[in-house]
């Protein structure tokens, strides 16, 4: 299975680097309301996001980048909450990784399974996965609005609503800024 | 590149098929929950009506119905009486003019049992089901 396009020199990024880039992304395309909209963001980057029945079950996902043509690919069975998270962490490698052509085809655990340890010790796959999983976070949840909302009404439920994200994500979001 | 002979050989392989363009509205949950909530607030409130309607419009039939009962059965008490008394003498009318009144008295209370079972309870309706599955249909299109 390609992983990665260009596994060697996968610099290490601390969690506020992707978090920092993450903002800029949305402040750049002026999405500044959530929930944000992974498609639309997409779409203004001139990515094209189509549904798509793959050969095996545990993809969930693809991108892939030829000069200027980017694709990205989902898994048409999957409910609209993976599909959000699968756009947007798609997302988090072309904006972190997709830096050349190549393709980035993911497997279920690389978006939903949770991987400690030090990112420093880690394969370059796994850790560009991660990466672009920090991304997404950042981008679907963005920390200050997170915190802002999280003042207000201290609920992982209603925040999962507002920005339209699963119960799981919010609370691995909420989990991962020390709120909780 | 949305054609799978696009993509390159290696990605090629995993996907068997490219379909439609993922849209906004596909992906937000939060507003197709929101859709399904709005949708089940409008047939309530066609449920609730209908269940108000049928309640006073059961409450109304049921006191036509009493009121019809009590006049049958004082015309036919009435009758008996009038037949006893005729039977003792006590009262005399024409041969005819008392068949008259006999049949006439069963033809009201035939009328009145008529009227109690054609209007006061007739053939159950389905017009809410029509009208819950025409706003389905509505909502499908």
């Amino acid at each position: 299975m390609p992983e990665a396009a260009n596994e060697t020199a996968v610099p290490f990024l601390h969690r506020s680097e992707v978090e920092s880039r993450a903002r800029d992304v949305l402040k750049r395309h002026n999405l500044t309301t959530v929930p944000i909209d992974p498609v639309l963001l997409a779409n203004r980057e001139g990515i094209k996001v189509n549904n798509a029945k793959f050969s095996d079950d545990n993809l969930v996902g693809m991108i892939v980048k030829r000069g200027d043509d980017v694709t990205m690919l989902v898994n048409y069975d999957d409910p609209p909450f993976r599909k959000r998270f699968t756009i947007a962490h798609e997302l988090g490698h072309h904006f972190l990784h997709l830096l050349q052509d190549g393709e980035y085809v993911d497997k279920e655990a690389n978006l939903f399974r949770q991987q400690l340890g030090d990112e420093r010790e880690m394969t370059p796959s796994r850790r560009q996965e991660i990466q672009a999983n920090m991304f997404a976070s950042s981008l679907l949840m963005p920390e200050d609005e997170v915190r802002r909302y999280w003042r207000e009404r201290p609920s992982i439920e209603e925040l999962a609503k507002i920005f339209n994200v699963s119960n799981e994500a919010m609370g691995y979001r909420v989990a991962s800024l020390g709120l909780e | 590149m949305a054609a799978k002979d696009q993509l390159p050989a290696t990605v090629q392989k995993v996907v068997e098929k490219i379909g439609k363009p993922v849209t906004s509205a596909e992906i937000d949950e939060i507003g197709k929950l929101q859709d399904i909530q709005e949708r089940s607030r409008h047939h309530r409130t066609i449920i609730n009506a209908w269940k108000q309607q049928q309640d006073q419009d059961r409450k109304m039939r049921k006191m036509y119905a009493t009121w019809l009962m009590v006049a049958m059965s004082g015309q036919i008490v009435g009758m008996n009486i009038i037949f006893i008394l005729i039977g003792c003498g006590l009262l005399e009318f024409q041969q005819w003019t008392t068949n008259t009144f006999v049949m006439s008295v069963f033809a009201e209370v035939s009328a009145m049992a008529l009227l109690v079972v054609k209007y006061l309870f007739p053939a159950t309706s389905d017009k809410v089901l029509d009208l819950i599955d025409r706003f389905r249909t509505k909502d499908q299109k």
